[in-house]
């Protein structure tokens, strides 16, 4: 992604002429006005909740005058010391095109803190069904460091599921036909372990 | 007890063949701590390889698992548990809850054909091929289906019908009909599964006056039909082919044209045709599954009558137990 391009992703990203709770504000989006638009980053507390949608950019929202170097440079101007806005305001007035960026869905974001911010949630899967899932692991690793010298505080990585170990006890089934009885290991109040399934 | 889906075939004439309809609505999943081997819904057919298997019930076609990645399961030990295979399953509680099942074969001298009554009209004519409806539910008593006022009613022993049954051809002889195929519906095999082979019937009263040597030609026969919101007996006449096939009398145009409708059963009521289903593992205890009607006969426990009641089991009012009929 260019560096406009990416300027006017962020500006469309944000909602335009609506009130929006979380920003505290109205009109943003859209307008010049960026750096009221970018102030809640930070005021508003930690843990905020912020729907994906929130940063996607929508082609269908009007009003995509593009920015300005002028603005840009006035909400570097007027943007905190804190590191997010000064990561913002590195990257919105940089001129050089920034092609290690990236961006996916945000489930939450932390908002005191936040400036594209990844929060990867592993959630430990039923403790009474340990076997046959690969425990995952993510690390920090040089690639995110390198990210993180432009503000980048989320772990950039790829998880896939470890295909070659699954197969080798892939199930192996003549085919025809079974009764088939549930051999789930906890029973349900619906569904109890070893029933014969119709 | 799952239900027996709502299936029926028709021909569709803009591309000259036959074709089944399935109501998939009509099936769902049950659990039962009871194994039961001869209902088809309990049989699940299992295809593919290399660990991908669409698993397809065998009466309603439901697909379990539809080219679901299957692995084998270790116990604690590390070691392969046998039969049992798991996938991912949904997330239920904040859990992903992964499905494990284990897979039973099906006795291997199974047949397509098993799970419903399969008899050949050959053996239907025969004399000793007549059968009391026996229904034990009530008061503990043994009760039988017999005639009250021609309604079809639970009583003592004494007054059990002797019924017998036909083979149902889905188009009968019709003089108007120029379909050229004659159709059974155990032709027509289940949702590309080739799983579930099954006949229709009528259910009529045994002739006293006929007997095995005389099957052919102009007969009087009593049928089971569907009427008011009960099952009850109705006599049409009927002429039997060699094969023993019966079709409406054809011969007299007006009492053709009167009775057609009525003995078709196709519009609702009339002469009921059904599939008659095992429903435990006792060899003779079935259900009566009508067709066209898309009912199943059940006992009334407050009058005793064999009335229609849905397909699937529904609360308290129509539980399958009051569907069961011993052929005996």
């Amino acid at each position: 992604m260019d560096k406009a391009a990416e300027q006017s992703w962020w500006k469309t990203a944000l909602p335009v002429g609506v009130t929006n709770t979380l920003f505290g504000a109205t009109n943003i989006g859209g307008s010049a006005d960026l750096a009221t638009a970018m102030a809640p980053f930070t005021t508003v507390g930690a843990n905020t909740t912020i729907s994906t949608d929130t940063y996607y950019p929508d082609p269908t929202v009007a009003n995509k005058t593009a920015l300005t170097a002028a603005a840009i440079k006035t909400y570097a101007a007027t943007g905190t010391a804190s590191v997010e806005n000064a990561a913002q305001a590195a990257f919105l007035t940089s001129t050089t095109a920034t092609a290690d960026w990236y961006y996916s869905g945000i489930e939450e974001h932390n908002a005191s803190a936040a400036w594209l911010s990844n929060m990867i949630k592993l959630t430990t899967l039923t403790s009474s069904s340990t076997y046959n899932h690969s425990e995952v692991s993510v690390g920090y690793d040089a690639n995110d460091a390198a990210l993180g010298v432009k503000g980048y505080k989320g772990i950039n990585t790829k998880i896939t599921i470890g295909q070659d170990a699954a197969l080798n006890d892939a199930a192996y089934i003549d085919g025809g036909v079974y009764y088939i009885q549930n051999a789930n290991r906890v029973s349900t109040d619906l569904l109890k372990s070893g029933d014969w399934r119709y | 007890m799952a239900g027996t889906p709502n299936t029926w075939i028709y021909y569709d004439s803009a591309t000259d063949t036959w074709k089944k309809y399935v109501d998939t609505q009509a099936s769902n999943v049950v659990y039962s701590p009871v194994q039961l081997k001869k209902v088809p819904a309990a049989q699940w057919v299992v295809n593919g390889e290399a660990g991908f298997y669409t698993i397809t019930n065998r009466e309603s076609g439901l697909v379990d698992k539809n080219n679901t990645y299957l692995w084998k399961v270790k116990d604690a030990e590390g070691n392969v548990v046998a039969d049992t295979y798991a996938c991912l399953g949904k997330f239920a509680n904040g859990e992903l809850l992964n499905d494990t099942i284990k897979l039973v074969a099906v006795d291997p001298e199974f047949k397509l054909t098993d799970g419903y009554l399969n008899i050949s009209n050959e053996n239907a004519l025969k004399e000793f091929n007549v059968f009391n409806f026996k229904f034990t539910t009530i008061a503990g008593k043994e009760m039988f289906i017999g005639d009250d006022s021609k309604v079809l009613k639970a009583l003592a022993e004494e007054n059990a019908l002797n019924f017998k049954v036909e083979k149902t051809r889905l188009w009968d002889r019709d003089i108007y009909d120029n379909y050229k195929q004659v159709v059974y519906p155990e032709d027509f095999l289940t949702y590309g599964t080739d799983s579930l082979m099954r006949s229709l019937y009528r259910v009529y009263l045994d002739e006293v006056s006929s007997n095995a040597t005389e099957n052919t030609g102009v007969h009087e026969r009593t049928y089971v039909v569907l009427d008011g919101g009960a099952y009850k007996l109705a006599t049409y006449r009927v002429i039997v082919d060699e094969l023993g096939n019966a079709s409406l009398d054809y011969t007299d145009q007006a009492y053709y044209d009167a009775n057609i409708d009525a003995f078709n059963g196709r519009i609702g009521g009339g002469v009921c045709t059904f599939y008659i289903k095992n429903i435990s593992d006792t060899a003779n205890d079935f259900v009566l599954v009508d067709y066209y009607n898309k009912y199943r006969a059940f006992v009334n426990q407050s009058t005793g009558v064999l009335e229609p009641a849905g397909l699937k089991s529904q609360g308290a009012s129509n539980v399958y137990d009051n569907s069961v009929l011993s052929f005996v």
